[in-house]
């Protein structure tokens, strides 16, 4: 029943009893032994006891106020009624809580069952209770030794904090930045001299010595302040900043510890008298603006950084603080009084150039963890790829992260990988950036290279208008683009039906790339502009953002088609002026969206009509292609027609052309047709039949797909579903006398006569 | 203000504890009572074993128990006071005296 633990402790209480000569083994006897039981003290502690002060007290009453018993007398001491009543005790409860081994906790409980004995009188007086007791053994609850500390102060007028306290709650409250050096907790600092320059001279200041690094996250606040602490511990500052501690606040452990009130203010005046009696202390905050506010109750606007307010402004207290812009001006500058106390300095994403040095400093640990080693043109294609495809974080926090996701991906991959190169590092940016499978992949490149003739086989009679597309494509593939500007704004214009839509599609099909399409006739009201780029503050939707902002930032990879751009609201058109220029669109939020990877496409009907006109005289082509420039010209505004790559003129449909789209969409209806088991056989007289009777240079390629339909689809599909071919066959179209027959075979080659087009 | 019984049959388990500041404890007094029946020379024997007193004490105490119907025999603390009486008790049953024992708070 009782553990190995508590028998040697209860004998060992046996045995002082005897050495002693007492008469008797008394619960004092075994508190004493318990106070060199494991359990016991780990309990006691626990339950905020004084475990000197315990046993010291003890011992003197042991040794004074219990009688020994003359040497000469032989005899072995009794255990007291009280005693036995304590491990008899104990014995039920464990037994009828159906456990079965006994420890110094449950003898612990027992005993201060006891009343009158001196034993329990001493534990009392150190404020443990047997409920304390039983709250730790079966929950692990500590007792808040805060609370006796509150109890125990003597009330001075002056409002100090007793010592005692203030170097616990110092040692609570703040973590020694020079300790983590010695530990090797923090990396060396490289670089950023303008920054430490700055800081140096701040906290040399008589008034307001308190620096505040003000920056975007990631560009290196908190590492700065760390990286001080690392150049003082290593003698690399000048001479006068020589003997600086430095100590990092933390407030989330006091406000976790502050149970009643006042516990809060107490605590945090104490961390603050600790550093004001040290002149060579400084006290690191980070994340300052969460000051403003913390620990202040409901209804009082007494708050953390009320208290810092005055020994800030007498100098008493030196503070370094580091927080973000955004949240600087949201929150810290608020509260005037305070922030007027610190001195700004920017911290600045670092150059290029000396991230690559900071990375090189810090790869050691990098490469330690992770078991492999990055080549010197990982490290600078890693700081290169992440300046320019990574947009929305910064320098150097974005480069360390690929590094660190790069070292993750080789020790998780199956092939054991030593050497971190470029391609392992640009195939994570590729992942994280979202560009589809890049970076001039073999296959990539044959795409390129056939993406004319890609492009000519499904759309005719345009190789001008893909020319030019694939050239400023292959421009931009190349690296030779320009920066801050989409890949290609093109305006696409021409006669209805010629392939405009068509081509944007198709080019993002070939390309693999994402492909959004805006139809602006649902753009044609004022109002319209906010579902792009999200409602204004206080407006329905203001959480969502816009549609465009959002489409471009999952995917920056993107066909932008927006169709029949003529119907826009003119206010969109100013948007898109943005888009052109600057490759980037800000919404609502002011989340910028990046357009460089876009090709923009618009399409427009503008021009078509006038085009249509015949004319008499010059060549008709040149002198369509004036009449549609002049009416694009009356219909857009300079500014965005200056901004275009190219005004793409599309053709309307040539004979020959329509040929090969009649060939096209019979083709389609042929593998549509063999998926029922039914095989499609045109003739070549049908084929330009089709031609002929699908023609309609205004019209372009719909009157033909109509056609198709008309004389060939519905037909087909009444024997498909009804008559003979359900179950496959053959279907012949040939011409007989200028009309269109359909000559139906099923499967067993019984030919059905069919009909004739009219 | 009576409780619901319930609540106080729970107080009496004294989970909750009455935060008053502790009192060092108090002592008590073993009082030993006369009786027609048990000897004198016993409780002198008690006196000696039990509570260590030398003979003479041993005598005088057993006379004031004898002739004032009770006497202390020692003053202690309470775990021993009680330990004591119990043996006292026990020796005096073993021989079958009807010896009676308390322990009383000190004044």
């Amino acid at each position: 029943m009782l553990t190995n633990e508590l028998q040697a402790t209860l004998q060992r209480a046996l045995d002082d009893s005897l050495q002693r000569r007492h008469e008797y083994v008394q619960l004092e006897h075994v508190l004493l032994s318990l106070l060199k039981d494991a359990t016991a003290v780990d309990i006691l502690q626990h339950c905020g006891a004084d475990l000197d002060s315990l046993c010291e007290k003890i011992e003197i009453y042991l040794k004074e106020e219990v009688e020994s018993i003359e040497d000469n007398i032989e005899y072995e001491p009794e255990k007291t009624l009280a005693f036995q009543r304590m491990l008899q005790r104990a014995v039920t409860h464990v037994q009828s809580a159906g456990k079965d081994s006994l420890h110094a906790g449950n003898l612990l409980v027992s005993l201060l069952r006891e009343e009158e004995s001196y034993a329990v009188y001493l534990l009392a007086e150190q404020g443990i209770t047997r409920f304390d007791i039983i709250n730790y053994i079966s929950h692990g609850i500590s007792k808040e030794s805060l609370a006796d500390f509150g109890t125990n102060i003597d009330d001075h007028d002056d409002g100090f904090v007793q010592k005692e306290f203030i170097e616990y709650s110092f040692e609570q409250f703040t973590s020694d930045l020079m300790l983590q050096v010695e530990q090797g907790l923090i990396d060396p600092l490289i670089g950023r001299q303008k920054e430490l320059d700055q800081i140096f001279e701040a906290l040399m200041r008589r008034k307001k010595n308190n620096p505040l690094l003000l920056g975007e996250p990631g560009v290196g606040k908190t590492a700065l302040a760390q990286g001080i602490a690392w150049k003082v511990y290593h003698g690399d500052v000048p001479k006068a900043l020589n003997d600086l501690r430095i100590y990092s606040l933390n407030l989330g452990s006091i406000l976790a510890n502050a149970k009643y009130r006042g516990d809060f203010e107490r605590c945090f005046k104490g961390v603050l008298e600790f550093i004001a009696q040290d002149p060579l202390a400084v006290l690191f905050i980070d994340e300052i603006h969460t000051i403003i506010g913390a620990g202040s109750t409901q209804g009082s606007s007494f708050d953390a950084s009320a208290l810092i307010k005055a020994p800030l402004a007498l100098g008493t207290l030196r503070c370094i603080g580091a927080t973000t812009y955004k949240d600087y001006n949201n929150v810290f500058i608020k509260d005037r009084g305070l922030a007027r106390r610190f001195q700004t300095i920017n911290v600045e994403e670092p150059t290029v150039e000396e991230t690559e040095k900071i990375l090189h400093g810090l790869k050691a640990s990098y490469e330690k963890h992770h078991r492999i080693q990055f080549t010197k043109a990982a490290i600078s294609s890693a700081v290169h790829l992440s300046a320019r495809y990574l947009n929305d974080t910064f320098l150097p926090d974005k480069a360390i992260d690929l590094l660190d996701i790069t070292g993750a991906q080789a020790a998780l991959s199956p092939t054991k990988k030593k050497w971190i190169k470029p391609k392992d590092v640009e195939q994570i940016v590729a992942r994280m950036a979202r560009i589809p499978a890049h970076s001039v992949s073999k296959k990539d490149k044959e795409r390129l290279e056939n993406l004319t003739k890609d492009l000519t086989s499904i759309i005719f009679g345009q190789d001008d208008v893909i020319a030019n597309v694939v050239e400023t494509i292959r421009l931009s593939r190349a690296g030779l683009g320009r920066k801050n500007h989409p890949i290609g704004c093109f305006l696409l214009a021409g006669p209805t039906g010629v392939g405009k839509t068509e081509l944007a599609k198709q080019l993002a099909v070939v390309l693999n790339l994402n492909f959004a399409r805006y139809d602006m006739s649902e753009y044609m009201e004022k109002h319209s502009v906010s579902r792009l780029i999200g409602s204004p503050p206080g407006y329905v939707g203001f959480d969502q953002g816009g549609l465009l902002t959002n489409e471009i930032r999952k995917n920056p990879h993107t066909i932008l088609l927006l169709d029949e751009i003529e119907k826009a609201h003119p206010d969109i058109a100013n948007i898109l002026l943005q888009i052109m220029d600057d490759a980037s669109l800000m919404d609502n939020n002011g989340q910028r969206a990046d357009f460089e990877h876009v090709i923009l496409m618009m399409t427009t009907n503008e021009g078509s009509v006038q085009a249509a006109t015949s004319t008499i005289g010059f060549s008709e082509n040149d002198q369509r292609r004036g009449k549609s420039n002049k009416a694009i010209e009356n219909r857009f505004s300079p500014e965005l027609r200056n901004r275009m790559d190219s005004i793409l003129q599309f053709n309307p449909l040539e004979m020959s052309s329509i040929k090969k789209v009649a060939r096209k969409f019979l083709d389609e209806l042929e593998g549509q047709l063999q998926e029922k088991h039914v095989e499609l056989i045109v003739s070549d007289k049908a084929y330009i039949w089709f031609a002929e009777h699908g023609y309609n240079a205004s019209f372009g390629a719909r009157p033909m797909i109509r056609l198709i339909q008309e004389q060939l689809k519905t037909p087909i599909s009444n024997e498909l579903l009804f008559g003979a071919i359900q179950k496959g066959g053959k279907v012949r179209v040939n011409v007989k006398n200028k009309t269109l027959t359909i000559t139906y075979e099923d499967l067993k080659g019984n030919k059905i006569q069919s009909y004739k087009s009219k | 203000m009576s409780q619901d019984p319930k609540i106080e049959e729970f107080q009496q388990d004294s989970l909750i504890d009455e935060r008053e500041k502790p009192v060092p404890p108090k002592r008590y007094n073993v009082v030993l009572y006369n009786d027609d029946y048990t000897t004198t020379e016993f409780v002198v024997m008690v006196l000696e074993t039990i509570f260590r007193h030398s003979n003479e004490e041993a005598i005088r105490i057993m006379l004031q128990i004898h002739h004032h119907g009770m006497g202390i025999a020692g003053l202690f603390a309470k775990e021993i006071a009680e330990t004591k009486m119990f043996e006292t008790i026990r020796l005096a049953r073993q021989f079958e005296y009807p010896l009676q024992c308390t322990i009383k708070l000190e004044e």
